[in-house]
């Protein structure tokens, strides 16, 4: 956590802690939540295993086939008023021949949260935007904040309760037989966010 | 000798019990979806593609004009797949590429610097 102080205003300003988290295994409880909850993700390797620590490598996608999806959201702690006007895209780096991502629909209320359900590696239809391509994040698609958990009802536009989490920022990678072997390219996937 | 005795019952199979298994192989519905009208995200604008099935059966189509390529699961009503193809388009138009968004910076830039006779 940073501490700024402003003398001009004569007030202090303190900012949110922010981490990635992600849910693996079968779809448990109501809302579905996932069954394993890991916090702290630095990545999301697109792999064929629905898990967070099996090295990617292990467990490598077949060309021609889909990664297990990758459950992931974002975790605000620390000291804020409220977060607000959040977006999530794919900002940086191509994907090469015969890869395409897909990702969240945008979440615009508590209705439009994505659900979770059990990773596995059917192509995902609710996954209805394709981040495959490198996008102004400005165009990237909206993200809603509530309390408890990405699962949790109540999800808004902007969010004062502390903790709090944004809907699941889910993504699917899948490949088509033209896939090059090997690694994939290593690609930027934010999430903007603003807070006072 | 101990004496052994022989049993037996038998079931009488009347034409009523017995059904008739049509083997004959069906065709998928989506195997027949030739070409659809599809937006593709890449080139931002609505294109005829061919639908058909990969080796996954999943519903596989390619943009002809840039080659990207859109996944859905099977479905047995093609009017479902209509209703994917349409939050397909709902949620992804109007995405604006790093090219995209670096070109019109650009062309502002130098509209700026023209009007300011720098160019």
């Amino acid at each position: 956590m940073k501490l700024f102080e402003n003398p001009m205003y004569y007030g202090r300003c303190l900012a949110a802690t922010f981490e990635f988290e992600e849910d693996n295994g079968a779809a448990a409880g109501s809302p579905a939540k996932g069954t394993t909850r890991t916090a702290a993700r630095t990545e999301a390797n697109w792999k064929n295993i629905d898990d967070s620590t099996t090295a990617y490598t292990s467990n490598p996608i077949t060309a021609g086939n889909n990664s297990f999806e990758k459950w992931q959201f974002g975790h605000f702690s620390g000291t804020f008023n409220q977060i607000l006007n959040g977006l999530f895209a794919h900002t940086a780096t191509a994907f090469g021949t015969g890869l395409t991502l897909k990702g969240t629909p945008a979440c615009t209320n508590d209705a439009s949260r994505l659900l979770y359900t059990t990773p596995s590696t059917t192509a995902n239809s609710n996954l209805s935007t394709d981040m495959t391509s490198a996008i102004s994040i400005g165009s990237g698609v909206g993200v809603c904040f509530g309390a408890t958990g990405p699962e949790a009802t109540g999800k808004a536009t902007s969010m004062t309760t502390n903790p709090c989490y944004t809907n699941y920022l889910t993504t699917q990678l899948q490949t088509t037989g033209s896939a090059a072997a090997g690694d994939t390219a290593q690609v930027t996937l934010t999430l903007q966010y603003d807070e006072n | 000798m101990p004496e052994q005795n022989q049993n037996s019952e038998t079931v009488n199979l009347t034409a009523a019990d017995v059904g008739t298994v049509d083997l004959t192989p069906k065709s998928h519905p989506m195997r027949k979806m030739g070409n659809k009208d599809v937006f593709c995200a890449k080139c931002q604008a609505v294109r005829s593609m061919h639908v058909g099935l990969d080796k996954n059966n999943e519903i596989l189509t390619v943009c002809p004009d840039c080659n990207h390529f859109y996944k859905f699961p099977l479905v047995e009503d093609p009017a479902e797949l209509d209703k994917m193809l349409l939050d397909h388009h709902e949620s992804n138009k109007g995405q604006i590429t790093v090219e995209m968004a670096e070109a019109a910076q650009k062309e502002y830039d130098d509209k700026f610097k023209k009007l300011m006779g720098i160019a």
